[in-house]
């Protein structure tokens, strides 16, 4: 090979606490499209060559030496590592690039052949499930069926996913879902292989997940929580399909999620000023066995952060899995955070809060979008209880005869309240999540 | 390891300092992994975006605008295939006698 051309690429993904988002954390239950998610960067080139690479270092302040307190206690690492391209050239000057890719190649037929093996210990056959889920994130409350079908068949060869579609108010829109996930997931609840088998893109050759009804694309204008939700369930569909196959490798329903975001308005010296967590329970559960009671959801932070390290940072007087949770109950983790000082709490409206619309895109408004909206927030609110219709001129007079005075002295109230109020106020979950007010001040 | 470890030591954020919720691999020309990230799914995510990259700017082929030094960046779940938009993607290529 000669010197010069393309052996690798490496690559690095990190999870960022807030990329600019319409609610702290960028993770909005609420969101439904991406584009209120934050910053979007399709796959563009940020360093042209290393000339560009040396002025973007130069003016980054994460490569001052006085950034932060991590970089008082650790060494500035070399510059090779910071360029980002890891050992690799060090590996090709030493062995040569022909050794570096052979070794490569080597190295992901080693892992096919290990997944080959581990697909030939299932038995033959077909296995079917099905799971739902609440919505498709922007019409609420009408459940969207997942139906899956897997298939072994040629042993060793293909591991076939026959049929996945949506139903519901959308039938025959594929279910915005990553192939690439699955393959993945697929395979790391395969039959344990050799000790040395790592998840590599190999398996990919050898387990192939292929959908009868339409490609598992995620498509506009899903938003991506609820992208996330599919993929959840969807994954959880498919094990339990697989179950069938391996049921020494079943695993309990991953249940749902609970997500907790806490935010400074004021930056703490040398502390982090936000703290965002998705928790899930039951994961590890199987047959004869418990699951974790309390742990991060896949897609999310993988090793959760230890309660340990959460008390320290957040008191937390109570902290235990609800009864039931796991499956299929929302909200899992029961906890309550009391503040060492006086706060001000801005709830986010729950996933499933009445008032969620669908907001405009970046093609902005269209003819007749509004009262498409409109349309639906009062179908929202009418099923849940509170539209005009359902509570009567009561409410209907209350809201005619608030003037803005009224307001204004209602408010000054509030703040006579919180002047007085002791420091220390608890926060309950169910404060947290209570969907019909949007909004909150704590500290009476 | 070494690039994990790298990663790890300067982090202040939670996210990254505790909870890990980030990886670093190593991947062949065509986007394929090989070494392993410690968070799974993304696996899959690392392919997606290299080819993507390949696509975008002229592949492996003579007259490919990848070049030495380049970085790449994503977090656009569509287009580069990310897990969510809270998860940021930077790729570099790696070429022999550099």
């Amino acid at each position: 090979m000669p010197a010069g051309e393309l052996v690798a690429f490496s690559g690095t993904i990190a999870h960022k606490a807030d990329v600019g988002a319409r609610v702290a954390g960028s993770t909005s239950a609420n969101a439904t499209e991406m584009f209120q998610e934050g910053l979007l960067l399709p796959a563009i080139k940020i360093v042209d060559g290393a000339r560009r690479a040396d002025r973007y270092r130069a003016h980054h302040p994460r490569q001052q030496p006085t950034a932060g307190p991590g970089w008082r206690r650790h060494p500035r690492p070399d510059r090779s590592d910071a360029d980002g391209r890891g050992a690799s050239p060090e590996l090709c000057s030493r062995f040569g690039a022909a050794t570096v890719t052979d070794a490569f190649a080597a190295i992901l037929k080693g892992a096919a052949d290990e997944l080959r093996a581990a697909i030939a210990k299932l038995p033959e056959g077909e296995a079917s499930a099905e799971g739902l889920l609440d919505s498709d994130g922007v019409v609420l409350d009408q459940p969207i069926k997942l139906a899956v079908t897997v298939a072994i068949k040629e042993w060793g060869r293909e591991l076939r996913l026959l049929e996945q579609r949506s139903a519901g108010p959308r039938p025959g829109q594929p279910a915005p879902v990553d192939g690439g996930s699955l393959r993945v997931l697929l395979a790391h609840r395969l039959p344990r292989p050799e000790p040395a088998f790592q998840r590599r893109h190999a398996r990919r050759g050898a387990a192939h997940l292929r959908a009868a009804h339409g490609r598992p694309t995620p498509r506009r204008p899903h938003p991506v929580s609820n992208y996330q939700m599919v993929n959840l369930k969807l994954v959880d569909v498919i094990l339990e399909a697989l179950a069938h196959f391996h049921p020494a490798r079943a695993i309990a329903n991953a249940g749902s999620s609970s997500a907790l975001t806490i935010a400074w308005a004021k930056g703490r010296p040398g502390q982090s000023n936000m703290q965002y967590e998705i928790m899930g329970s039951a994961y590890g559960g199987g047959m004869g066995h418990d699951g974790a009671s309390a742990t991060a959801t896949h897609l999310s932070n993988l090793h959760i952060t230890p309660i340990e390290i959460l008390e320290s940072e957040f008191p937390l007087p109570h902290h235990a899995l609800r009864p039931g949770a796991g499956f299929r109950r929302r909200r899992p983790v029961a906890r309550r955070t009391e503040p060492r000082a006086r706060i001000r709490a801005a709830r986010g409206r729950d996933r499933h809060s009445p008032l969620r619309q669908e907001p405009f895109s970046t093609q902005g408004r269209r003819r007749g979008q509004g009262r498409a909206r409109r349309a639906l927030r009062d179908q929202a609110r009418h099923r849940a209880g509170i539209c005009d219709a359902v509570i009567g001129p009561l409410r209907a007079e209350r809201r005619a005869s608030a003037s803005c005075c009224r307001a204004r002295e209602a408010a000054a109230a509030a703040s006579r309240r919180r002047a007085t109020a002791p420091h220390s106020t608890a926060i309950s979950p169910r404060d947290i999540s209570r969907p019909r007010r949007r909004r909150k001040e704590y500290g009476r | 390891m070494k690039c994990t470890t790298i990663s790890i030591a300067p982090a202040t954020r939670p996210s990254s300092a505790r909870s890990r919720d980030f990886s670093c691999v190593i991947l062949d020309r065509n986007g394929r992994l090989i070494v392993a990230p410690p968070m799974f799914f993304h696996a899959p995510v690392y392919r997606h975006l290299v080819g993507r990259i390949l696509e975008l700017y002229g592949g492996l082929a003579d007259g490919s605008r990848i070049k030495d030094g380049d970085v790449f960046v994503s977090n656009h779940p569509y287009a580069g295939g990310l897990p969510h938009v809270s998860d940021m993607a930077f790729v570099a290529p790696v070429y022999a006698g550099r």
